[in-house]
């Protein structure tokens, strides 16, 4: 895919994602914006001409897939419409998300082809990947490891328990973004408990720390995955700094939209705004 | 049910459970190159130097960070291995958010064995006695129990927590104990042995205290009572069936365990019983407290 294909399938996602939680009634329309585009570029992007992660939507537990580990669990609709979108299951599930007995639970669940690993508390995706990327050096095996964390999750001591365990057993396998968009649940990360400075503590812990500045420019993101790839004996933080919301114009950088459904109005008026993006007649992440 | 004759019981010999484990864990990777082990910086205190050494490269240490070794069990267990991490006393506890819902959630194959049980774990106090695992352990949906009373079922338990999809909890003391069962003696879950057979009362027991409940037994024969004793290893799946059997037939039941009775073995028959066959009950066990040095 070509930038601007990866620009148009990220306001795809946005659009589907938001309207699946608006539907829903409840969900993190907020956070599941701020990593679009480190997702796209993981499930549609290519380095050199393969594709970043590889996988099977016709058989989820193909033994040579990577893992895409979502930690931040409450941005799990992005995962889900992308997963929609590559043909892991009907793209119908999406209306009913976080409903009784549906296959959309609110956060990952295993149940969802897709979807590898359990994740529904803060703190523990890292644990899981680093155990995963344990096993796959174990195995003798090439498959890696993404996790994307949320900045606020940093709070949790068990990231850096992992952290560490996966920087003593030089997991290079191993990659995890920092989608850092600066706003938690009671606001800014900095007054809420304050996780900088980031890079420095990933290096002071083992890690390998490459820096995207615009966490929503595909050409930075696919730059630092490049460098990431060549990393060996060293677990690979890749630090983004994003925008809460993002491409929801009137809720970027608000914590309110951390946690809520957008109305049927705003739903309208991001569809509206974001359409000639996805027909391709627009660019509007250019920063 | 099994009946099992105890004459070991009578040679007052001692072996640990944590070899019964360490034992188990070198026989089961012979045969399974899917299982490893994690643990939280014990591997020597737990009895896990010998398969170290055996399979180093599936032998891990995660140092001091119980809910990591958790989590990380589940990223293990994405590839199709079966772990089990070992922890020392209460590890379970402090990662039971962990276990609830990246492990019991998705009804993963993990296991999980725990040290320190009980107010005999030593005189470090309370905060190493393990005396409410049971109960945290019990309320989770698919986590299977087991609390061995020796060496020989310690063995059988872990055999058998191998072979049984799903997460277990294995809860072991830390302390030599006499010898119970023998090389023979096949654990099941969901399924109790019956050490004695009496006609007046039933006592239901697990683990290290086991062997005490059977002296017990003996004294009271010469105080003209006759006691039942049924050994209660697999505390989850419970046996209903042996549970009703005995109160049934008996005057009066009787819990003993190294545990709270709060949401221990007690709660556990007693659940059993109030829906079905309402008895007498005593518990006796740590009554909502700690323990002591």
């Amino acid at each position: 895919m070509t930038i601007e294909d990866l620009q148009k399938k990220a306001a795809q996602i946005r659009v589907e994602a938001l309207t699946a939680i608006s539907r829903a009634g409840s969900g993190h329309s907020g956070s599941a914006m701020s990593c679009v585009e480190i997702l796209v570029s993981l499930y549609y992007a290519e380095i050199g001409g393969k594709p970043i992660a590889k996988f099977d939507p016709k058989n989820s537990q193909w033994e040579e897939q990577d893992y895409v580990i979502l930690s931040k669990g409450q941005a799990v609709p992005t995962q889900y419409a992308i997963l929609a979108d590559l043909g892991f299951f009907d793209k119908s599930e999406m209306d009913y998300l976080r409903r009784v007995n549906s296959l959309l639970q609110g956060y990952p669940n295993i149940k969802v082809p897709g979807i590898c690993v359990p994740v529904t508390s803060h703190g523990c995706g890292l644990s899981i990947a680093t155990g995963l990327a344990m096993a796959l050096k174990t195995d003798r095996v090439p498959n890696k490891v993404f996790a994307i964390l949320g900045d606020g999750e940093l709070q949790e001591g068990q990231v850096w328990e992992a952290a560490m365990a996966a920087a003593h057993y030089k997991l290079d396998n191993l990659i995890a973004f920092i989608d850092n968009d600066d706003l938690q649940m009671d606001g800014p990360v900095r007054s809420v408990m304050d996780v900088m400075p980031i890079q420095d503590k990933f290096e002071a812990f083992g890690w390998r720390v490459l820096h995207v500045w615009h966490g929503h420019d595909f050409d930075e993101i696919l730059d630092a995955i490049a460098k990431a790839f060549t990393t060996n004996r060293h677990p690979v933080c890749i630090w983004c700094h994003t925008v809460k919301g993002k491409g929801i114009e009137f809720a970027e950088g608000k914590p309110y939209y951390h946690d809520v459904p957008l109305s049927e109005a705003e739903l309208a008026e991001v569809k509206k705004k974001l359409a000639p993006v996805i027909a391709g007649n627009l660019k509007i992440f250019n920063d | 049910m099994t009946l099992i004759m105890n004459e070991f019981i009578q040679s007052g010999e001692k072996i640990s459970m944590l070899r019964g484990l360490s034992d188990a864990l070198i026989k089961l990777a012979k045969k399974h190159k899917n299982l490893v082990v994690l643990h939280a910086d014990f591997g020597t205190k737990l009895g896990l130097k010998n398969f170290s050494l055996a399979f180093p490269d599936r032998c891990f240490n995660f140092g001091l960070s119980e809910e990591n070794v958790v989590s990380a069990a589940v990223g293990f267990s994405v590839r199709g291995k079966i772990p089990f991490v070992v922890g020392f006393g209460n590890f379970a506890g402090k990662a039971w958010e962990q276990i609830r819902n990246s492990v019991c959630y998705p009804n993963l194959n993990i296991k999980f064995v725990a040290t320190n049980a009980g107010i005999f774990a030593g005189e470090d106090g309370a905060g190493y006695q393990v005396t409410e695992d049971i109960s945290v352990m019990r309320t989770l949906p698919n986590m299977k129990i087991a609390s061995p009373a020796d060496y020989f079922e310690t063995m059988s338990v872990v055999e058998q927590a191998f072979d049984s999809f799903g997460p277990t909890y294995v809860r072991l003391a830390s302390r030599e104990v006499p010898v119970i069962f023998d090389e023979n003696y096949k654990f099941e879950f969901g399924k109790s042995s019956v050490l004695k057979k009496g006609s007046d009362i039933c006592v239901f027991s697990h683990g290290s205290v086991l062997v005490n409940v059977v002296s017990a037994a003996e004294i009271l024969v010469e105080s003209g009572i006759s006691a039942s004793v049924v050994s209660m290893a697999s505390i989850k799946p419970i046996d209903v069936e042996s549970v009703l059997n005995f109160a049934k037939n008996s005057k009066k039941c009787f819990v003993v365990e190294d545990h709270n009775l709060n949401g221990g073995l007690f709660s556990a028959i007693a659940d059993v019983l109030v829906t079905n066959q309402p008895v007498l009950l005593k518990g006796i066990g740590l009554n909502d407290r700690f323990g002591e040095s």
